[in-house]
Protein backbone atom coordinates (compact mmCIF):
# COMPACT_ATOMS: atom_id res chain seq x y z
CA UNK A 1 0.00 0.00 0.00
CA UNK A 2 1.00 3.76 -0.87
CA UNK A 3 1.58 6.03 2.35
CA UNK A 4 2.02 9.50 1.79
CA UNK A 5 4.07 11.57 4.85
CA UNK A 6 4.38 15.00 4.39
CA UNK A 7 6.14 17.30 7.52
CA UNK A 8 8.49 20.29 6.80
CA UNK A 9 11.16 18.60 9.22
CA UNK A 10 13.51 16.49 7.84
CA UNK A 11 14.09 14.44 10.90
CA UNK A 12 10.85 13.64 11.22
CA UNK A 13 10.27 12.79 7.56
CA UNK A 14 13.40 10.41 7.44
CA UNK A 15 12.16 8.98 10.51
CA UNK A 16 8.98 8.52 9.30
CA UNK A 17 9.86 7.24 5.58
CA UNK A 18 12.50 4.66 7.08
CA UNK A 19 10.37 3.32 9.32
CA UNK A 20 6.99 2.55 7.02
CA UNK A 21 9.21 1.56 4.16
CA UNK A 22 11.33 -1.41 6.91
CA UNK A 23 7.28 -2.03 7.80
CA UNK A 24 6.69 -3.01 3.81
CA UNK A 25 4.72 0.23 2.69
CA UNK A 26 5.69 2.08 -0.56
CA UNK A 27 6.47 5.62 0.26
CA UNK A 28 6.11 8.85 -1.23
CA UNK A 29 7.11 11.56 0.70
CA UNK A 30 6.58 15.50 0.50
CA UNK A 31 8.13 18.29 2.33
CA UNK A 32 5.23 20.93 2.64
CA UNK A 33 1.27 20.96 2.45
CA UNK A 34 1.28 22.16 -1.92
CA UNK A 35 3.65 19.64 -2.95
CA UNK A 36 1.26 17.27 -0.28
CA UNK A 37 -2.53 19.09 -1.73
CA UNK A 38 -0.82 17.93 -5.45
CA UNK A 39 -0.15 14.30 -4.76
CA UNK A 40 -3.57 13.73 -3.17
CA UNK A 41 -5.33 15.29 -6.61
CA UNK A 42 -4.22 13.00 -8.41
CA UNK A 43 -6.24 10.30 -9.42
CA UNK A 44 -2.94 7.40 -8.27
CA UNK A 45 -3.04 9.52 -4.72
CA UNK A 46 -1.64 7.31 -1.98
CA UNK A 47 -4.64 6.06 0.56
CA UNK A 48 -3.11 6.66 3.02
CA UNK A 49 -1.30 9.91 4.62
CA UNK A 50 0.74 10.71 7.26
CA UNK A 51 0.39 14.88 7.75
CA UNK A 52 2.32 17.13 9.88
CA UNK A 53 0.17 20.42 11.01
CA UNK A 54 1.98 23.18 12.00
CA UNK A 55 3.86 23.97 8.26
CA UNK A 56 4.36 27.33 6.57
CA UNK A 57 2.36 28.11 3.53
CA UNK A 58 -0.42 25.46 2.98
CA UNK A 59 -0.41 24.16 6.65
CA UNK A 60 -2.08 20.06 7.08
CA UNK A 61 -5.50 20.75 8.58
CA UNK A 62 -6.01 23.16 5.33
CA UNK A 63 -4.49 20.03 3.24
CA UNK A 64 -7.36 17.68 5.30
CA UNK A 65 -10.05 20.05 4.69
CA UNK A 66 -9.36 20.41 1.07
CA UNK A 67 -9.05 16.25 0.69
CA UNK A 68 -12.36 16.03 2.38
CA UNK A 69 -14.08 18.55 -0.27
CA UNK A 70 -12.50 16.77 -3.00
CA UNK A 71 -15.27 14.35 -2.77
CA UNK A 72 -13.77 11.27 -3.87
CA UNK A 73 -15.39 8.20 -3.98
CA UNK A 74 -12.61 6.08 -2.20
CA UNK A 75 -11.54 8.53 0.54
CA UNK A 76 -7.85 8.50 1.54
CA UNK A 77 -7.29 7.71 5.04
CA UNK A 78 -5.78 10.71 6.94
CA UNK A 79 -3.47 10.66 10.37
CA UNK A 80 -2.32 13.86 11.73
CA UNK A 81 1.48 13.32 13.46
CA UNK A 82 2.24 16.67 15.28
CA UNK A 83 3.22 18.04 18.12
CA UNK A 84 0.19 19.84 18.69
CA UNK A 85 -0.60 18.45 21.83
CA UNK A 86 -3.52 20.43 23.56
CA UNK A 87 -7.45 18.70 23.67
CA UNK A 88 -8.48 21.77 21.51
CA UNK A 89 -5.50 21.16 19.13
CA UNK A 90 -7.12 17.16 18.94
CA UNK A 91 -10.75 18.35 18.27
CA UNK A 92 -9.53 20.63 15.42
CA UNK A 93 -7.86 18.50 13.94
CA UNK A 94 -10.03 15.72 13.88
CA UNK A 95 -12.92 17.73 13.21
CA UNK A 96 -11.38 18.62 10.38
CA UNK A 97 -11.54 15.39 8.46
CA UNK A 98 -9.03 13.65 9.75
CA UNK A 99 -9.41 9.86 10.70
CA UNK A 100 -6.70 9.90 13.89
CA UNK A 101 -4.22 11.99 15.43
CA UNK A 102 -0.77 11.19 16.58
CA UNK A 103 1.10 13.57 19.21
CA UNK A 104 5.08 14.09 18.21
CA UNK A 105 7.14 12.56 19.86
CA UNK A 106 5.49 9.61 18.99
CA UNK A 107 6.46 5.79 19.59
CA UNK A 108 7.33 3.77 16.46
CA UNK A 109 5.31 0.82 17.91
CA UNK A 110 1.61 3.03 18.18
CA UNK A 111 2.54 4.72 14.58
CA UNK A 112 2.75 1.06 13.33
CA UNK A 113 0.06 -0.15 15.19
CA UNK A 114 -2.57 2.77 14.60
CA UNK A 115 -1.56 2.72 10.50
CA UNK A 116 -2.67 -0.54 10.75
CA UNK A 117 -5.61 0.53 11.86
CA UNK A 118 -6.02 2.80 9.19
CA UNK A 119 -5.43 -0.23 6.34
CA UNK A 120 -8.01 -2.26 7.91
CA UNK A 121 -10.63 0.90 7.34
CA UNK A 122 -9.29 0.86 4.10
CA UNK A 123 -9.48 -2.27 3.42
CA UNK A 124 -13.14 -2.19 4.44
CA UNK A 125 -14.41 0.47 2.11
CA UNK A 126 -12.94 -1.22 -0.22
CA UNK A 127 -15.14 -4.28 0.44
CA UNK A 128 -17.88 -2.34 1.16
CA UNK A 129 -17.49 -0.49 -2.15
CA UNK A 130 -17.19 -3.78 -4.31
CA UNK A 131 -20.41 -5.11 -2.66
CA UNK A 132 -22.33 -2.00 -3.46
CA UNK A 133 -21.28 -2.29 -7.08
CA UNK A 134 -22.23 -6.35 -7.42
CA UNK A 135 -25.94 -5.14 -6.11
CA UNK A 136 -26.05 -2.24 -8.30
CA UNK A 137 -25.12 -4.67 -11.20
CA UNK A 138 -27.33 -7.07 -9.91
CA UNK A 139 -30.44 -4.67 -9.63
CA UNK A 140 -30.27 -3.46 -12.87
CA UNK A 141 -30.51 -7.07 -14.21
CA UNK A 142 -33.66 -7.54 -12.52
CA UNK A 143 -36.31 -6.66 -14.56
CA UNK A 144 -38.81 -5.07 -11.80
CA UNK A 145 -42.53 -5.13 -11.93
CA UNK A 146 -43.79 -2.10 -11.43
CA UNK A 147 -45.79 1.15 -12.32
CA UNK A 148 -49.05 0.46 -13.76
CA UNK A 149 -49.81 -1.85 -16.08
CA UNK A 150 -52.90 -1.81 -18.85
CA UNK A 151 -54.99 -4.62 -18.93
CA UNK A 152 -57.58 -5.68 -21.28
CA UNK A 153 -61.03 -5.87 -18.79
CA UNK A 154 -62.16 -8.85 -21.45
CA UNK A 155 -59.26 -11.43 -22.11
CA UNK A 156 -57.09 -9.94 -19.14
CA UNK A 157 -54.27 -9.63 -21.68
CA UNK A 158 -52.23 -6.49 -20.92
CA UNK A 159 -50.00 -3.99 -22.90
CA UNK A 160 -46.59 -4.70 -22.57
CA UNK A 161 -43.70 -2.11 -22.82
CA UNK A 162 -43.74 -1.56 -26.92
CA UNK A 163 -47.17 -1.57 -27.38
CA UNK A 164 -48.04 -5.36 -27.62
CA UNK A 165 -51.37 -7.17 -26.01
CA UNK A 166 -49.49 -10.33 -24.08
CA UNK A 167 -51.01 -12.85 -22.20
CA UNK A 168 -50.69 -12.08 -18.31
CA UNK A 169 -48.39 -15.20 -17.89
CA UNK A 170 -46.28 -13.94 -20.63
CA UNK A 171 -45.05 -10.60 -19.48
CA UNK A 172 -44.54 -11.35 -16.17
CA UNK A 173 -42.43 -14.59 -16.77
CA UNK A 174 -40.62 -11.67 -19.39
CA UNK A 175 -40.27 -9.19 -16.54
CA UNK A 176 -39.10 -10.90 -13.38
CA UNK A 177 -37.51 -14.57 -12.48
CA UNK A 178 -41.51 -16.14 -11.83
CA UNK A 179 -42.11 -19.02 -14.15
CA UNK A 180 -45.89 -20.63 -14.55
CA UNK A 181 -46.87 -24.20 -13.87
CA UNK A 182 -50.46 -24.64 -15.56
CA UNK A 183 -53.68 -26.26 -13.59
CA UNK A 184 -57.03 -25.54 -13.52
CA UNK A 185 -59.08 -23.66 -10.54
CA UNK A 186 -62.46 -25.32 -8.99
CA UNK A 187 -64.24 -22.34 -10.29
CA UNK A 188 -63.04 -22.85 -14.10
CA UNK A 189 -63.53 -26.51 -13.79
CA UNK A 190 -67.17 -26.39 -12.72
CA UNK A 191 -67.25 -23.37 -15.34
CA UNK A 192 -65.73 -25.06 -18.70
CA UNK A 193 -63.84 -28.10 -17.92
CA UNK A 194 -67.11 -30.14 -16.77
CA UNK A 195 -69.47 -28.75 -19.69
CA UNK A 196 -67.20 -29.86 -22.10
CA UNK A 197 -66.43 -33.15 -20.68
CA UNK A 198 -70.30 -33.21 -20.68
CA UNK A 199 -70.39 -32.35 -24.06
CA UNK A 200 -68.05 -35.28 -25.11
CA UNK A 201 -69.39 -37.43 -23.27
CA UNK A 202 -72.73 -37.03 -25.26
CA UNK A 203 -70.91 -37.10 -28.71
CA UNK A 204 -69.60 -40.36 -27.45
CA UNK A 205 -73.04 -41.76 -26.74
CA UNK A 206 -74.74 -40.15 -29.72
CA UNK A 207 -71.84 -39.99 -32.36
CA UNK A 208 -73.59 -37.03 -35.20
CA UNK B 1 25.36 10.14 29.81
CA UNK B 2 22.64 11.52 31.64
CA UNK B 3 24.76 14.41 32.35
CA UNK B 4 24.96 15.15 28.68
CA UNK B 5 22.86 17.20 26.31
CA UNK B 6 21.05 13.90 24.86
CA UNK B 7 19.37 11.46 26.22
CA UNK B 8 20.40 8.77 23.74
CA UNK B 9 18.38 5.89 25.18
CA UNK B 10 15.07 8.11 24.39
CA UNK B 11 16.85 8.75 21.46
CA UNK B 12 17.54 5.16 20.41
CA UNK B 13 13.68 4.18 21.42
CA UNK B 14 12.41 6.93 18.85
CA UNK B 15 14.52 4.82 15.97
CA UNK B 16 13.52 1.34 17.38
CA UNK B 17 16.87 0.67 17.80
CA UNK B 18 17.87 1.55 14.63
CA UNK B 19 21.35 3.08 15.11
CA UNK B 20 22.16 4.01 11.50
CA UNK B 21 19.07 5.63 11.12
CA UNK B 22 19.52 7.67 14.10
CA UNK B 23 23.14 8.49 13.07
CA UNK B 24 21.94 9.78 9.98
CA UNK B 25 18.60 11.83 11.98
CA UNK B 26 21.33 12.92 14.19
CA UNK B 27 23.35 14.00 11.32
CA UNK B 28 20.81 15.83 9.28
CA UNK B 29 19.59 18.10 13.35
CA UNK B 30 23.13 19.08 13.72
CA UNK B 31 23.67 19.91 10.14
CA UNK B 32 20.47 22.17 10.44
CA UNK B 33 20.35 23.47 13.34
CA UNK B 34 22.68 26.92 12.41
CA UNK B 35 20.05 27.72 9.97
CA UNK B 36 16.79 27.02 12.08
CA UNK B 37 18.63 28.93 15.02
CA UNK B 38 19.49 31.96 12.29
CA UNK B 39 15.97 31.75 11.29
CA UNK B 40 14.65 31.87 15.44
CA UNK B 41 16.53 34.66 16.00
CA UNK B 42 15.41 36.71 13.38
CA UNK B 43 11.74 36.34 14.25
CA UNK B 44 12.63 36.99 17.90
CA UNK B 45 14.57 39.85 16.71
CA UNK B 46 11.51 41.14 14.50
CA UNK B 47 8.97 40.01 17.50
CA UNK B 48 6.64 38.13 15.31
CA UNK B 49 4.96 35.46 17.37
CA UNK B 50 3.18 33.66 14.77
CA UNK B 51 6.65 33.04 13.52
CA UNK B 52 8.52 31.64 16.60
CA UNK B 53 5.72 29.79 17.19
CA UNK B 54 5.92 27.54 14.45
CA UNK B 55 9.62 27.81 14.27
CA UNK B 56 9.94 26.79 17.79
CA UNK B 57 7.63 24.19 17.68
CA UNK B 58 9.37 22.25 14.73
CA UNK B 59 12.46 22.84 16.70
CA UNK B 60 10.67 20.88 19.25
CA UNK B 61 9.69 18.14 17.60
CA UNK B 62 12.99 17.01 15.99
CA UNK B 63 14.86 17.93 18.85
CA UNK B 64 12.63 14.78 20.98
CA UNK B 65 13.18 12.47 18.04
CA UNK B 66 17.16 12.34 18.68
CA UNK B 67 16.80 12.97 22.53
CA UNK B 68 18.04 16.61 22.61
CA UNK B 69 15.22 16.99 25.56
CA UNK B 70 16.63 20.38 27.13
CA UNK B 71 15.97 21.94 23.45
CA UNK B 72 12.43 20.34 22.81
CA UNK B 73 11.70 21.86 26.60
CA UNK B 74 13.04 25.53 25.77
CA UNK B 75 11.55 24.97 22.27
CA UNK B 76 8.01 24.44 23.90
CA UNK B 77 8.54 27.10 26.50
CA UNK B 78 9.46 29.82 23.24
CA UNK B 79 6.69 27.98 21.42
CA UNK B 80 4.16 29.03 24.80
CA UNK B 81 5.94 32.36 25.02
CA UNK B 82 4.83 33.52 21.68
CA UNK B 83 1.50 31.62 22.02
CA UNK B 84 0.63 33.74 24.56
CA UNK B 85 2.51 36.89 23.27
CA UNK B 86 4.30 37.17 25.99
CA UNK B 87 8.14 38.09 23.87
CA UNK B 88 9.41 40.15 26.91
CA UNK B 89 11.33 36.89 28.04
CA UNK B 90 11.82 35.08 24.72
CA UNK B 91 15.28 36.91 24.37
CA UNK B 92 16.31 35.18 27.30
CA UNK B 93 14.78 32.02 26.47
CA UNK B 94 16.12 31.59 23.42
CA UNK B 95 19.62 32.20 24.80
CA UNK B 96 19.29 29.43 26.84
CA UNK B 97 18.14 27.51 23.68
CA UNK B 98 21.06 28.91 21.05
CA UNK B 99 23.69 27.61 24.00
CA UNK B 100 22.06 24.29 24.73
CA UNK B 101 21.47 23.81 20.99
CA UNK B 102 25.16 24.10 20.39
CA UNK B 103 26.06 21.67 23.44
CA UNK B 104 23.85 19.44 21.40
CA UNK B 105 25.63 19.74 17.88
CA UNK B 106 28.85 19.10 19.37
CA UNK B 107 27.52 16.10 20.84
CA UNK B 108 26.69 14.63 17.71
CA UNK B 109 29.37 16.17 15.53
CA UNK B 110 31.75 14.60 17.90
CA UNK B 111 30.91 11.12 16.57
CA UNK B 112 32.28 8.92 19.85
CA UNK B 113 28.36 8.57 21.10
CA UNK B 114 27.43 6.65 17.75
CA UNK B 115 29.85 3.81 19.01
CA UNK B 116 27.64 1.66 21.34
CA UNK B 117 29.11 0.46 24.56
CA UNK B 118 30.27 -2.94 25.04
CA UNK B 119 27.43 -5.81 24.65
CA UNK B 120 24.61 -2.75 23.83
CA UNK B 121 22.42 -4.12 21.61
CA UNK B 122 21.81 -1.55 18.53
Amino acid sequence: MKVLIVDDERVVRRLLETSLTSWGYEVLSAPGGEEAWKILQRDDAPSLAILDWTMPGLDGLEVCRRVRALGKPMKPYLIFVTARARTQDIVVGLGSGADDYIVKPFQREELRARVQVGVRMLELQAMLAERVRQLEEALARVKQLQGLLPICSYCKKVRDDRNYWQQVETYIEGHSDAQFTHGICPECREKYVDPELARIREIQRDPP
Amino acid sequence: MADGPVDLVAARGRVGGNRALLEELAGIFAAEAPARLAELRAAVAARDPRVIERLAHTLKGSAGIVGALEVQRLGLALEELARGRRLESADATLARLESELDRVVAFFTDGAWAAPPDGAGG
